[in-house]
């Protein structure tokens, strides 16, 4: 007999070779000095892999970054995000002061879209009041161009083909410029037709408007005439008035785009899962096989043993959910991480849903939305979690 | 129809510890185990299920090694396991468990793919057919994988575990230089 390869010594000592291979092994092993030396090689391999193995074990869970649940850090996110909606609203703020304190002073007249007065439509009534809602980008760009045509008052049509060009480039649809031209107060472009006419009001004007941010976003529907003349005639702006212009749009939407994280934040926590005979929370079936499969499972396991009090890491994915859920902030493909309050163990994600509730999915058990305000206390885990 | 709680109950813990000794993650590897158990849920006839779970669990960490975040991700978890040998102040038992653990990290790495899967697998008890099952091998070649995989990760070690060592003594001569 040939002497024994290293892969059939490593099948015999894993007890992958059958009854008659074993024994022509072994007597093959018996009286073969080198055999025999390359089994005890073997064993020492298998012996010394698993012990190599083993060390791979004494990994934690968390190990690599993420967001902790602490209540210190959500206060700092919170103060965070706080800090800049108290800069945005101070900035909004001086800016639209500013601008009525400005209209104020170049008169009821100047309020008025100068550009407008270029367009030839009959006057109907007396005007409700001043765009002071038009988007400041809009204002700007009109303002310079009714300035620059007021220095030449002989060019009578021809600023009029000027500003719908102007229009069309400032990338607004033409269907869009026609709608605003239409709902244009018209009589207050006869009465702001004489103060375009000095040019040295318009330049003014112009100054006023130049500072303002040049992002174009027109609000989707403005406000009613008396909720301008209000915030004309007021000069304590209240917030839900203010934030309306292309510029302040622009600036809400970064916030937004920071604000998922504190959101996840502030929504993380720990929440009890309601038993069936609960009223809390509403737990509904999840759609997908797993749920049908997991009930299935629930029915047998009522016959099975009970499990035991310190619940097995297993446990957490039994079709009947752990008491408690802790929802962390490590995101995860699908959603945050959901784990057993008790076990630690990641047994699910979640999402938000809304601003005060959240649906998680635990797999088998099923799909379930909390709101915030059923949030419970954290056990005090492990803390070398 | 499988019974869903016997098969989390069977093959749960060795399924997570054979992905997190082949991940360096345990959340990971957990996320990995809900991935592959809501596989079989969904599949109606599951045959040899040990070896499938462990085939799929393995197919899903092929996947998700291509993905470049987690690349960069376990890179990041290496590098951390890699700081642990600077952190003098740490009590000794868990600067050598870091060590070790670390050790075997870079020891397990350097195995190829299917070397590294197959002593895995073996090492959470699935037999020669399971094997040859999860990862398409041909059941000859089983007990050659295995005992290649051993012998590398063996000498792998070793090595890793002599170059620290010199390297320490180099610096403790070194410093030891710089004093006197």
């Amino acid at each position: 007999m040939n002497h024994l390869d290293e892969g059939t010594i490593h099948a015999w000592l894993d007890g992958a070779v059958d009854a008659t291979r074993v024994r022509e092994i072994e007597a093959h092993v018996a009286q073969c000095s080198s055999c025999s030396a390359t089994v005890a090689e073997a064993r020492g391999l298998i012996a010394g892999s698993s012990r190599i193995l083993n060390a791979l074990d004494d990994v934690p869970a968390g190990v690599t970054p993420k967001r902790a649940v602490a209540p210190k850090r959500q206060w700092r996110a919170s103060r965070w995000v706080t800090s800049i909606a108290a800069a945005l609203v101070l900035a909004i703020g001086i800016t639209t002061w500013n601008r009525g304190a400005v209209q104020d002073q170049l008169g009821p007249s100047m309020t008025a879209n100068p550009v407008l007065d270029r367009v030839q439509v009959p006057a109907v009534q007396p005007p409700p009041l001043a765009s002071a809602t038009q988007p400041a980008a809009e204002t700007t760009m009109k303002a310079s161009i009714s300035a620059d045509n007021a220095r030449k008052p002989e060019a009578s049509q021809a600023p009029a083909r000027r500003d719908a060009d102007v229009v069309k480039q400032s990338r607004v649809t033409p269907k869009l410029a026609k709608t605003r031209v239409a709902k244009q107060p018209l009589a207050d472009v006869g009465r702001a037709a004489g103060a375009v006419s000095d040019s040295s009001r318009a330049d003014a004007f112009a100054a006023v408007a130049a500072p303002l941010p040049a992002a174009a976003a027109p609000s989707a529907s403005p406000p009613p005439a008396e909720t301008r003349l209000r915030r004309l005639g007021d000069r304590q702006v209240q917030l839900s008035e203010v934030v309306v212009t292309g510029a302040s749009a622009k600036r809400a939407g970064a916030l937004n785009q920071a604000a998922p994280m504190s959101e996840m934040d502030r929504l993380a926590g720990c929440y009890r899962v309601p038993r069936p005979s609960g009223a809390g929370a509403v737990m509904r079936e999840a759609a997908s096989a797993a749920a049908n499969v997991a009930a299935e499972a629930k029915r047998t396991s009522s016959r099975a043993a009970p499990a035991p009090a310190r619940a097995p890491v297993a446990a957490d994915f039994a079709p009947q959910p752990p008491a408690l859920l802790r929802l962390d902030t490590l995101r995860r493909p699908l959603g945050f991480a959901v784990r057993s309050a008790t076990s630690d163990s990641t047994i699910g994600w979640w999402n938000r849903v809304g601003s005060d509730s959240v649906q998680v999915d635990l797999l088998a058990a099923g799909v379930f939305s909390f709101a915030t305000k059923d949030r419970v206390n954290c056990p005090i885990t492990n803390p070398e979690r | 129809m499988t019974d869903v709680e016997r098969l989390f109950r069977t093959y749960h813990d060795p399924l997570v510890r054979y992905l997190t000794r082949r991940l360096g993650d345990r959340d990971w590897a957990e996320e990995v185990a809900q991935e592959t158990f809501v596989r079989a849920l969904r599949q109606k006839d599951l045959q040899n299920e040990r070896a499938w779970l462990f085939a799929v669990a393995t197919n899903l960490v092929r996947d998700e090694a291509r993905k470049d975040t987690r690349r960069r991700r376990h890179l990041e978890l290496l590098r951390e396991e890699s700081k642990t040998d600077a952190f003098v102040e740490q009590p000794i038992t868990d600067l050598e468990r870091a060590q070790e653990r670390a050790l075997a990290r870079k020891a397990i790495d350097a195995l190829t793919e299917r070397d590294r899967e197959a002593l895995l697998m073996r090492e959470e008890g699935l037999d020669y057919n399971e094997i040859a099952e999860a990862l398409q091998l041909s059941l000859a070649s089983v007990g050659t994988t295995l005992s290649r995989a051993r012998r590398r990760l063996v000498e792998a070690y070793e090595e890793l575990r002599k170059v620290g060592e010199g390297r320490r003594a180099g610096g403790e001569g070194g410093g030891g230089g710089r004093g006197s």
